[in-house]
């Protein structure tokens, strides 16, 4: 018995694995680039659904007056870059999925149903939905029940606090290899969903007063996922 | 974030280096099928790939580690794979092409011990990882990780001499 060699001995010196080939390499490479390729076809057709969705539920849609505040005082009436915001508090009619205490000053609500709650600036104009026609969020602040919607892993979160619950906030890609400069937080409600916001650079919020904005935002028995 | 030149460049050369060992330690993983060992390392590397602008160079090596653990699990649990048939005890006539030879036989006992047991007696003892390593790689506790691994080796040296006598008289 004393002869017989460990079994862990053994696995330990088992013959070596040869070193790759560059064929090998590459051919790991090349998966790794399909993979990059079909994630953002997923989230592009993920976006696409989602699309589809708002437009299906805001066909619907209210357009609700201007919450009692002034607009700021920009040069060209419409949001500037440079102009840093603030909230004030939103007095409007509440929306059907969510609840909100807050808006940036002067901006109006232009969509709110149970998928969605979107705010505009000034001087963006919002067609009003058609059937079948994609609602475009660009420039709005969108408040939503994520689906499936994740950061990319490329993006680098960071952990806030939300109503005492851990939010992450970052950015999603805008390509392949590329960030965006749009803005996602997401938290948990405490009742199982995630809530989804995003907010476009030009909104020109502070990472505080997005969360803040979040903080806001009470997710109602209506509200429902998007995908996306 | 990295430029996708630099990105690749990166990673080839983290491949370059390091697949063998990420092979080896699929190959105990998933007990000693060559082809199933490379299709848990093709899609550990796909992984990695994706996460690779986020991957820290220092810590490459172990993120590779934990991402072969989970493709080795992932493919076990996988419905559309053969199950693996375990058995408490080895076959009378052991299943390898050279029966004789202590390597395969201590690969074929790795096979009678469940997924984790083998994974943390392959990363703690044979990898030479250390608890909190283990426990990293395997996202576990540590307690498990040293309940499992004690286990898993007793298991294998209680098998191992008396299999080593009975297939090499």
């Amino acid at each position: 018995m004393s002869d017989t060699p460990d079994v862990i001995e053994v696995l330990r010196n088992l013959p070596p694995v040869a070193a790759a080939s560059p064929d090998i390499v590459a051919a790991d490479l090349e998966r790794g680039h399909r993979a990059v390729t079909a994630r953002r076809r997923r989230r592009l057709a993920l976006s696409g659904a989602a699309a589809a969705v708002l437009t299906v539920v805001a066909v619907g849609a209210v357009r609700f007056g201007p919450p009692v505040t002034s607009p700021p005082p920009t040069a060209s009436g419409t949001a500037s870059a440079t102009v840093r915001l603030t909230l004030v508090d939103y007095r409007g009619d509440q929306p059907v999925g969510f609840k909100v205490t807050t808006v940036p000053q002067g901006w109006t609500v232009t969509s709110s149903d149970a998928s969605a709650f979107v705010v505009a600036p000034p001087g963006v104009t919002v067609a009003s939905p058609s059937p079948g026609v994609p609602v475009s969020v660009q420039h709005q602040i969108m408040v939503s029940l994520r689906a499936w919607t994740t950061f990319p892993a490329e993006a680098s979160t960071e952990e806030v606090d939300v109503n005492g619950r851990p939010g992450q906030i970052g950015h999603p890609l805008s390509s392949a290899t590329e960030l965006s400069d749009t803005t996602w937080l997401m938290f948990p409600d405490g009742a199982g969903h995630t809530v989804q916001v995003q907010v476009p650079a030009s909104a020109n919020l502070t990472e505080s007063q997005i969360v803040r904005f979040a903080g806001g935002i009470t997710v109602t028995g209506q509200a429902r996922p998007i995908g996306g | 974030m990295r430029r996708t030149s630099e990105k690749d460049g990166d990673f080839t050369e983290f491949v370059a280096q390091r697949r063998p060992e990420l092979v080896r330690l699929a190959t105990l993983l998933v007990s000693g099928d060559a082809a199933k060992a490379e299709d848990v390392v093709q899609t550990a590397l796909t992984r990695i790939y994706l996460a690779w602008p986020k991957v820290r160079r220092e810590t490459a090596t172990a993120y590779a580690r934990r991402c072969v653990v989970n493709a080795a699990i992932d493919e076990r649990r996988s419905l559309f794979r053969r199950r693996e048939q375990l058995s408490a005890q080895l076959p009378d006539v052991a299943a390898t092409d050279t029966p004789h030879q202590d390597g395969d036989l201590a690969v074929a006992l790795l096979a009678t011990l469940p997924a984790s047991m083998r994974a943390a007696v392959v990363l703690r003892y044979v990898e030479g990882l250390s608890i909190a390593e283990t426990a990293a790689a395997m996202r576990c506790g540590e307690g498990n990780v040293k309940s499992q691994s004690a286990r898993g080796l007793q298991k294998l040296r209680e098998q191992f001499p008396a299999r080593a006598q009975h297939v090499c008289p």
